[in-house]
This record gives structure tokens, C-alpha cells and sequence, in this order.
């Protein structure tokens, strides 16, 4: 049993849209970037958090009893939630009949959680899938991945890694070579622009690109396209991508709102108020534009998933 | 006279709700009712299979027809009641079942005031299954009428000739007879009324079918409608319509190599049939099968996709469409029904026909016979020609029995006490021991409930026309329900296996390992239904350790009710000479029962609704689809045979594409792979969606997929969740 252990928000199983055949894919906390659109606010932080569904809480005050910290109270028959007294114990969780109370955030060692990502095995068998790493950014917590990943090519479990490529080149590195696949962002081409949307400039991510091409590691690359924000950097990203050999397939993903609940939930402001989401016309082309900058075959799976 | 679908099409949907009659084809509604009645008052003169039918004939002879013109299927008849959707009960069914209900009263009314007092209770209702029919379609199409009333005719003389016909076989015969002879009486109206009509060609096919079997398959699937009216006229409700690759596809090759039909032609009579079925809103829906033995070039699968296709694009769930899936199942069928899935049926349901020949075989039924059986009802099999139908004589809550183990015998919602009073449980085996003996009691109870009415199910629900259709009760004399079929077998069904094990499991954590609690202190909280202990029931329910989820200690829970009910039920000798089958579908009793069912240590409130078939409560599937296929691993199907069915539900952005109908598929095949006995799939549709946001509490597990992101439905904001219901519903529902 390793001494490393990991934190993750989200597992997710059965999954078809994160890398090839039937896929489980885990979801790890922590990310270096602050993305305005960023759909997985529960990822950002590498600590456990405690949200608050206020729209779901009955105010029974079950909380109250469990909380040392003195975080929930109720006032007035209602229930008020303090954040900054909260230390994400998780009892509240437990006794919340609403289920208000949702912790992100559980601590496992490689070992512990092997099992739980081999339980969908004969799905991967059966449809050429495996195991993703998601995020957050995974490879904030390296060590942790790297372990689980030797872990799974032991079983013979194909792997995937979901990453916005703001990592050291080093852990980079040393990912490629235990990792089959890579699913990377390129969210914004423009330095300064990249800055302003995502909180790094863009050369540190473009130089990564560059390295795992160089390294022959085949890429799947995701542009999460928003109206208002990086929308226009598509041409750019599209040549910026053509320069490269080992991208498999580009995937346009329209953004939405969706998140904004889990957001207030977590009691932090929804950062990209202006935000929209492409039309299907603009989607259309957006992607034939990466198809054929890059040879990719995008088109299958880049659609807007509408039900 | 031409047909031209698109024309056709508003004629069609609501043919028998919007229905013509045509009041000088036959007699009034009043005049029916008053007549009928005056039939069943002849019981004291004549036996009464004679009388029901006479009564079959006459409605057969006078209701009033309703040819409709649209239709390459214009076949309808009045049969005493205005038409209701759904439940359309003939006035000849609502009198023949007030002479079944009191011919039981009358015999063994002990028997029917249990029975009354088990479902007060939320137990069981043990129950003679009288609801459940099918005709040996192979019979019936090679014969038809015509032949199946020679064959009734030539037995009788034969036994006659021979001195050997007995007084019941000669009123048997008698009863036949004259239901045979309606039918063909109806067909010779049916011909009449559509030639005044102008459908000549419909006219002939009836005509002929009065004398002869069919020839074509548009005259197969005439003689399949009128069969259907017939039966479902006297009670005998036709839960199939049969294997149709088997019964189609020689007619259909037939036509084509003659060149009397095209595939287009086909395709055609398939839309207006399908319509046909659909239209009359049948209880529960009409099922048909579809066998797949046969491989991927061969006629039968080439006529069954033309079939689905037809029926995929009318976008109907009736008839049902049951599956049986062979090893030689062609790929392509299954992608097929797994795309209709996808796109919205939940009509479909898939066996393997492995597992259903092996617990056939656990009843001692061998191979050979079972080869040729029939899904029919909702997930129950049956042998057409061998098996008595009584697939659903009763069904047992197990929760029941850990109601009754914490409280010592004691119901929490009403004074029934059928099984007496025990002492509490000291230790948790002591609650476990408690518990079987429960269960074994449970089983002891609905077997001998059921076999003391079954002694008078001939006296109390004979079947003439249906036993028409059997060479067994011809050859024997004996109507269906006089044990005129070789196997005399009843069937009992367990379901609430997720509440039980939820339940037993959280009883041992609390009171028996960390002594949280005392049992009679549980006892208590549940009989205040859960009021004041809302954080220990919050807790409970959050316990990841639960049926569904391939958790060991839940799976070898599971597992061990599983087989100890298969134990008390499975070969128990039924009433007159069979075995008992046991089963694990629930059809609408967990919610039905779950209304006079106690709150449960599980969590669940009181009169809420049990944990469907076998399937783990709803909400506490932690692991998803691959913890689901791993618990039910751990049962033994072949206990089963009266179908144990699995449900696989989806989100729709889960499938999409084509890895997502390759997870459907691998799913199915995981699931048979594992020893599945029957599964459906449900990709979840904008009702289930507005259940989740009504009762968030049973769908904690209902994850939404949107573009990369997911997140739990029920912690979506209302107004997002108004979104998505608007965009799964196409803007119905917000």
C-alpha cells in the first residue's frame, strides 16, 4: 500500500465522451487555472468543501446538532450557513434528510480506489474503454496519478488523461509515458487574452502542446467554445493545432449555464456573467474548421448533446 | 379498394374510442345487456360452460359491428359496454367474472376471507390467475377455425363411438363446439358486412377463413385480429400474439416468392396491423414475440427488421414486443432494439433463452418441451399447449417478513395478526431465524390459499374457445382449466427484495453491531413513522452499503433470501397434480402494497411504495449500472422461471452515438453473460425527469450529462431543471 493518497469530487462510470469505448472517469480536486466558465467549481480547490443547496434545504435543523463549528444555525425557523466557521467535517452530510448538504471532496489511497474503477472492467472489455483521469487538473496531483495509472496498466486497463496542460513539462513527461491517451484543452491561443479568461498566459500551455507532440502521445483536443469570451480564437487555435502530429481528434464543446447552481452552492460568484452559448450553425462550422485544419473527425461526437 | 396510409392515419389511432357503429348490424346495448342476462339466469338448467358459451355466441352473433373503411383491418365489434380506454371490459367478461368470484365464495369462503385479510395487510393476495391466456397460435393458424371445430366434432364422435365419452367431456365438447362455431359465425358477418362496405378483398379473406386456415399473411394477421376479439370477449385475456417470426415469416415467403407481395406490400399490412393493436388500448398492452434462432441471412430476420422498422416509425409502445434473445441472435437485431430503446421505446423486453430453459428444467421440464416457450404478460413465461397460464397467483412482500420480525408479529398499520405472536430477537441471528420462519410462513400460506380455490377453477372460469385452440384438451376432452394441459403449474412471486435486505441490513448496523438503538425502540420510530429520528433515517439512507450495488454483504443477503424462497416455493405441488414456479417482478403491486405496508427500517416512509421487482430502491444505486450487474449476479435466475426481469436505465445523453448504443448492448450482454434471465431498458424519458424533481429523495442517484459537465438532477436548480425537462420533453413540460 502506497503512502500517497489522492482527492477527488466525482466518479463517474459508464461514461462514452471522455476517450474511447465505455469509460469510468474519475474526477480529482485542484486546478492551478481559473477559467470564467469553468463548469466544475468543485474542482478548483484542492481541500474538501462542503456545498449548501439553500433551494433544497427544509430547515430542520438536523445540521445544527452535528456541527462543532458552529456553522449551521437556524434563526427565525430558517437556516443560515456560515462558510467561513464551516470545516468541511462532512456530519452534516450524513444527517440532512434534504440532502442539502453535498461534500466534494474524499481522500483515497491509489490501492483504495483501484477497485472501484476495475468494477466497470467488463464494460471496458467489451467496448475498447477504460479508466479517465479527470478533473480539476489531475495532474496537480501527480504523485497520486502516476501510481494509479501503473496500477491500471497492471490490470491492463486502458487510461486517459483529461488535462489543461498548465503542469510542469516534467510531470508531463512523466505522465506520457504511463498514460495511453490525452485529452487536452486549448481553451484561448492569444497570451494576453489567455491571461484575462484562464489566469496564465498561453505559451506555457502551447509549449506543453509542443512537448507531448514531440513525445508522439496522441491527443484528443477539446475547445470549449464561449460566446463573448474566446469564441474568436478558434481560427488561431484551429492553425495553431495543424502544426501539430499527433492530434487525433478536435471536439468543440458549446458552453452553458448549468453550473451557475453549483456555484452559489459553494458560495462563490459566478464569474463569466456574460457568457453564451454558440448556435448550432456557428457550432457547425467552428468544428468543420478544426476537422479540416487538423484531418480530425470530430463531427460524430462534437455536436451539441441535446437530449 | 386502395389504401393509402397517410389518408388513413387519423382513422386509425382512436378507431375504437371514436368508434362508428353500425346500429342495424346488430342488437342495442341495452337490449345485449338484458339478453345476456337472461342467458347466465339459465345456469340453474344447463352447465355453465354450456352457458358462457352460449353467451360468447350470442354477443358473437348480435353485437354490433363497426366496420371501418380505413382500415386494411376493419374487423370491430360491440361488445355490451361503452368503450373505455384501457379497461374494456365486455358486459359478457363483467358477468362471467361475478359468476367466478362467487362460485369461489361459495366453495372455500374461509379461503377468500384470508385472502381478503392477507392483502389488508399488504402480504399477498394469493389468487386462481384466471387473467393470463394464450392460444397455441401454431394450432390455431394451421387449423383455423373451420379446423379447429373438425377437430372438436371428430373427437366427440370418436370417444362417442368408442363409449368412452364422459358426462363433463360431452358438455366440454359441447361447450367448444358452440364457441367455435360463433367465431366462424362472426367471420361469415365480418365477410358480409365489409362487401356492403366495398372491401371486396377483406370480405373474401373472411369469408375464407370461416372454412379454411389462412394462406397469406394478410390473412394470418385477419384471422390473428378476430382470434384476439374473440378471446379477450370471453375473459380469456390473449397475452401474446405468438412467436410472429415463426407464424409470419412462411406466408410472408410464400407471398413474395409468388409474387402476390412486395416488401413495401408488407410493410404496409405491418403499419395498419400495428395500428390495429394499438388502437384498442388493451390492459397492460398486447404482446407479441419475436424468437431469434435464426441467423442474420435468413427470411426470419429479414422480415422481423422490416417489422421493427415499421413499428419504430409509428412510434407506438403497443404491442409490446418481447424478445426472446437465442445464442445465434443476430447482431444487427440487437443494435435494432437497442437503438428503439435509445430513441424512446421502453416497450421492449429481452430474455435468454438459455436461463429460461435451465429453470425450466429446475421444474422438471425438459429441454425439448420448454424449447418452445412464451413470454407472456408483463415478464412471465408460459408453454403454449403444455403449461396452464397461472403466472401471477400471487406475489409475497418480503418486507412484510421484517415487519414482522421487529415487531413480534405485530402489524403497524392495522389489528390483522395472521401469523400469531413472537418473542423479539436477541442477537441478529435470532432476527434472521425469525425472519426465514416469516417467509416460510408466508409461502406455507399463499400455496395452500391458492391450491384450495384452484380446486374449482373449471366450476368457476371455464374456457371453451381457448381450449378449442389446444390439441391436448381436444385429444383429452378436458377444458384449460379442468386440467386439460399436461402441466398443472401455479406460480408465485417474491418482489421488495431492495426494501428487505436495505431493511435487514440496517437493523443489524444499528441495533445488533453498534447498539445504537434497542429493536423495540426501532419498532417504535417506525411505528411513528419515522417522526423525531429524521437524522437517524437521513443516515440510514445514505449508508452506501445497500442492495444494487455489488456490495458483498448486500449481494450474499440477497442472495440467500433468493434461494431460501426458492426453496419454499419452487416444485411445491399445486392443487391438481403441477409444481410451483417462482417469480420476481413486482408488475404495479409495490406501490399497491406498499400502501398497507408499515414504515421500514430502510428509511422508507409508511404507504410508500416497495422496491420494484427485484430491483435494489430506488435512489440507492451508488455504483450504477456495472454495481447493479454485479449484485444481480449474485442471484441464480434459473429459481426464476416465471421471469425475474432487470431494468437498465439510462440517461439519453449517456447512449448517444455510436458508443453509446454499444454500451446498451454491452450492457444486455453483460447482463446474460452473467446469467440475466430477462432485461428492459429505459433510456429515462421527461416524466421520469419530473418524478425526480417531485420526489428527490428517490432519485439522489439520477445523474445529468450535459456537454462534458454532469451533475445530480435533484441538485440542479429548479429553474435549470425546468430546462431540461422543457428540452427531454420537446417543449411539453417545463
Amino acid at each position: 500500500m502506497s503512502n500517497v493518497t489522492g482527492v477527488y469530487f466525482a466518479l463517474k462510470r459508464l461514461e462514452i465522451h471522455d476517450g474511447p469505448g465505455v469509460r469510468t472517469t474519475l474526477f480529482l480536486k485542484g486546478c492551478s487555472l481559473r477559467c470564467k466558465w469553468c463548469h466544475n467549481p468543485e474542482g478548483l480547490s484542492r481541500r474538501p468543501q462542503l456545498a449548501h443547496y439553500a433551494h433544497k434545504c427544509v430547515s430542520c435543523g438536523n445540521c445544527t446538532a452535528v456541527c462543532a463549528a458552529g456553522a449551521h444555525t437556524i434563526s427565525d425557523g430558517k437556516h443560515l450557513f456560515d462558510r467561513e466557521k464551516c470545516v468541511a467535517c462532512g456530519r452534516c452530510v450524513d444527517v440532512c434528510p434534504a440532502e442539502a448538504n453535498v461534500f466534494f471532496g474524499k481522500t483515497v489511497t491509489p490501492e483504495e480506489i483501484l477497485p472501484e474503477l476495475l468494477l466497470d472492467r467488463p464494460f471496458f472489455e467489451m467496448t475498447g474503454g477504460g479508466v479517465t483521469l479527470s478533473g480539476g487538473e489531475p495532474l496537480t496531483q501527480p504523485e497520486f496519478v502516476f501510481e494509479l495509472l501503473r496500477l491500471l496498466k497492471k490490470e491492463g486497463i486502458h487510461t486517459a488523461i483529461d488535462t489543461s496542460l498548465a503542469v510542469p513539462g516534467e510531470t508531463l513527461r512523466k505522465a506520457a509515458g504511463l498514460a495511453d491517451l490525452f485529452l487536452c484543452d486549448l481553451k484561448c491561443v492569444d497570451s494576453a487574452l489567455s491571461e484575462e479568461l484562464i489566469g496564465i498566459p498561453s505559451g506555457y500551455i502551447l509549449d506543453n502542446f509542443r512537448l507531448l507532440d514531440s513525445l508522439g502521445v496522441p491527443m484528443e483536443v477539446r475547445y470549449p467554445m464561449v460566446c463573448g469570451y474566446n469564441d474568436r480564437e478558434a481560427e488561431k487555435a484551429a492553425r495553431f493545432l495543424s502544426g501539430l502530429h499527433n492530434v487525433k481528434r478536435v471536439k468543440v464543446l458549446p458552453y452553458h449555464d448549468y453550473a451557475k447552481t453549483k456555484y452559489a452552492a459553494l458560495g462563490i460568484d459566478y464569474p463569466a456573467g456574460n457568457a453564451a452559448a454558440p448556435d448550432e450553425e456557428r457550432l457547425r462550422s467552428v468544428q468543420e474548421l478544426f476537422d479540416s485544419n487538423t484531418g480530425s473527425n470530430g463531427k460524430e461526437t462534437s455536436s451539441p448533446r441535446s437530449f | 379498394m386502395k389504401f393509402d396510409f397517410v389518408r388513413d392515419l387519423p382513422f386509425l389511432r382512436h378507431e375504437y374510442r371514436d368508434a362508428e357503429w353500425d346500429t342495424s348490424s346488430g342488437v342495442s346495448p341495452e337490449q345485449m345487456q338484458e339478453d345476456l342476462k337472461k342467458i347466465f339466469e339459465n345456469e340453474e338448467k344447463k352447465p355453465y360452460p354450456i352457458v358462457l358459451a352460449d353467451a360468447f355466441s350470442y354477443v358473437l352473433n348480435n353485437g354490433m359491428l363497426g366496420i371501418n373503411p380505413h382500415s386494411m383491418f376493419p374487423d370491430k365489434l360491440f361488445n355490451g359496454v361503452v368503450y373505455e380506454p384501457v379497461a374494456r371490459a365486455s358486459y359478457l367478461e363483467k358477468l362471467s367474472t361475478e359468476h367466478y368470484r362467487d362460485a369461489l365464495e361459495k366453495r372455500v369462503p374461509y379461503v377468500r376471507r384470508m385472502r381478503e385479510l392477507s392483502a389488508a395487510t399488504g402480504l399477498a393476495i394469493p389468487d386462481l390467475d384466471v387473467w393470463h391466456a394464450i392460444f397455441d397460435w401454431h394450432e390455431l393458424t394451421e387449423n383455423g377455425f373451420a379446423g379447429l371445430l373438425q377437430r372438436v366434432l371428430d373427437k366427440k364422435k370418436e370417444k362417442e363411438k368408442s363409449g368412452e365419452l364422459t358426462e363433463r367431456q360431452e358438455i366440454f365438447y359441447r361447450s367448444a363446439e358452440i364457441a367455435d362455431r360463433a367465431v366462424i359465425s362472426y367471420l361469415l358477418r365480418l365477410s358480409d358486412a365489409a362487401g356492403k362496405a366495398g372491401m371486396e378483398e377483406v370480405s373474401r379473406i373472411y369469408a375464407a377463413l370461416a372454412v379454411r386456415p389462412p394462406e397469406t399473411l394478410y390473412e394470418v394477421l385477419c384471422l390473428q385480429h378476430v382470434a384476439l376479439t374473440a378471446g379477450e370477449l370471453a375473459r380469456e385475456r390473449i397475452r401474446s400474439l405468438g412467436p410472429v417470426d415463426q407464424i409470419w415469416t412462411p406466408y410472408y415467403v410464400r407471398d413474395i416468392r409468388s409474387g402476390r407481395l412486395t416488401k413495401d406490400g408488407a410493410a404496409e399490412l405491418f403499419r395498419y396491423f400495428i395500428l390495429k393493436i394499438a388502437a384498442e388500448e388493451r390492459y397492460a398492452n398486447q404482446p407479441l414475440c419475436i424468437s431469434t434462432d435464426w441467423s442474420e441471412d435468413s427470411d426470419e430476420c429479414g422480415l422481423m427488421l422490416l417489422f421493427l422498422d415499421v413499428y419504430q416509425s409509428l412510434k407506438t409502445e403497443n404491442p409490446k414486443l418481447h424478445v426472446r434473445c437465442s445464442d445465434r441472435m443476430p447482431e444487427a437485431v440487437l443494435k435494432k432494439l437497442m437503438e428503439m430503446t435509445r430513441s424512446g421505446s421502453s416497450s421492449i423486453i429481452l430474455y435468454q433463452d438459455e436461463i429460461v430453459m435451465k429453470a425450466y428444467e429446475k421444474v422438471g421440464v425438459p429441454r425439448e418441451v420448454s424449447r418452445s416457450y412464451l413470454p407472456i404478460g408483463c415478464n412471465e413465461t408460459c408453454i403454449p399447449g403444455v403449461e396452464e397460464m397461472h403466472i401471477c397467483s400471487s406475489w409475497i412482500n418480503l418486507e412484510k417478513a421484517v415487519e414482522y420480525t421487529m415487531t413480534g408479529g405485530e402489524d403497524l398499520l392495522c389489528e390483522i395478526s395472521l401469523f400469531g405472536k413472537t418473542p423479539l430477537p436477541a442477537t441478529w441471528e435470532e432476527f434472521l431465524e425469525t425472519f426465514y420462519r416469516y417467509l416460510h410462513q408466508f409461502a406455507v400460506f399463499n400455496i395452500d390459499v391458492i391450491n384450495k380455490q384452484a380446486k374449482w377453477s373449471y366450476e368457476s372460469n371455464p374456457a371453451p374457445f381457448l381450449s378449442s385452440t389446444f390439441t391436448s384438451c381436444v385429444e383429452s376432452g378436458r377444458d384449460v382449466f379442468d386440467c386439460g394441459l399436461p402441466l398443472h403449474n401455479e406460480s408465485v412471486k417474491i418482489f421488495a427484495l431492495g426494501t428487505a435486505v436495505d431493511s435487514l441490513l440496517a437493523v443489524k448496523k444499528h441495533v445488533y453491531e453498534n447498539g445504537e438503538l434497542t429493536l423495540e425502540e426501532f419498532a417504535d420510530i417506525l411505528k411513528k413513522n419515522w417522526k423525531g429520528a429524521e437524522d437517524l433515517r437521513a443516515r440510514i439512507r445514505k449508508d452506501p452499503v445497500k442492495w444494487g450495488n455489488g456490495e458483498e454483504e448486500a449481494d450474499a443477503l440477497a442472495r440467500d433470501i433468493y434461494r431460501f424462497m426458492a426453496g419454499e416455493i419452487i416444485n411445491k405441488p399445486t392443487a391438481n397434480g403441477g409444481v410451483y414456479r417462482m417469480g420476481g417482478d413486482s408488475v404495479n403491486f409495490a406501490e399497491r402494497y406498499g400502501r398497507n405496508t408499515g414504515a421500514s427500517p430502510d428509511g422508507r416512509l409508511a404507504r410508500q411504495p416497495l422496491s420494484k421487482n427485484i430491483r435494489p430502491v430506488n435512489g440507492c444505486e451508488h455504483r450504477g449500472v456495472s454495481g447493479l450487474l454485479k449484485s444481480f449476479a449474485a442471484l441464480d435466475f434459473t429459481d426464476t422461471a416465471d421471469g425475474a426481469p432487470l431494468d437498465l436505465i439510462f440517461h439519453p445523453t449517456a447512449v448517444e452515438g455510436e458508443s453509446g448504443l454499444e454500451l446498451m448492448c454491452s450492457a444486455v450482454r453483460l447482463f446474460f453473460r452473467n446469467g440475466g434471465f430477462c432485461a428492459q431498458g429505459n433510456v429515462l424519458d421527461a416524466e421520469t425527469l419530473l418524478k425526480a424533481r417531485e420526489e428527490p429523495e428517490n432519485y439522489s442517484d439520477l445523474q445529468v450529462r450535459v456537454c462534458g459537465w454532469n451533475e445530480y438532477f435533484v441538485n440542479m436548480h429548479p429553474v435549470v431543471q425546468s430546462d431540461i425537462i422543457r428540452r427531454a420533453s420537446g417543449g411539453r413540460y417545463e
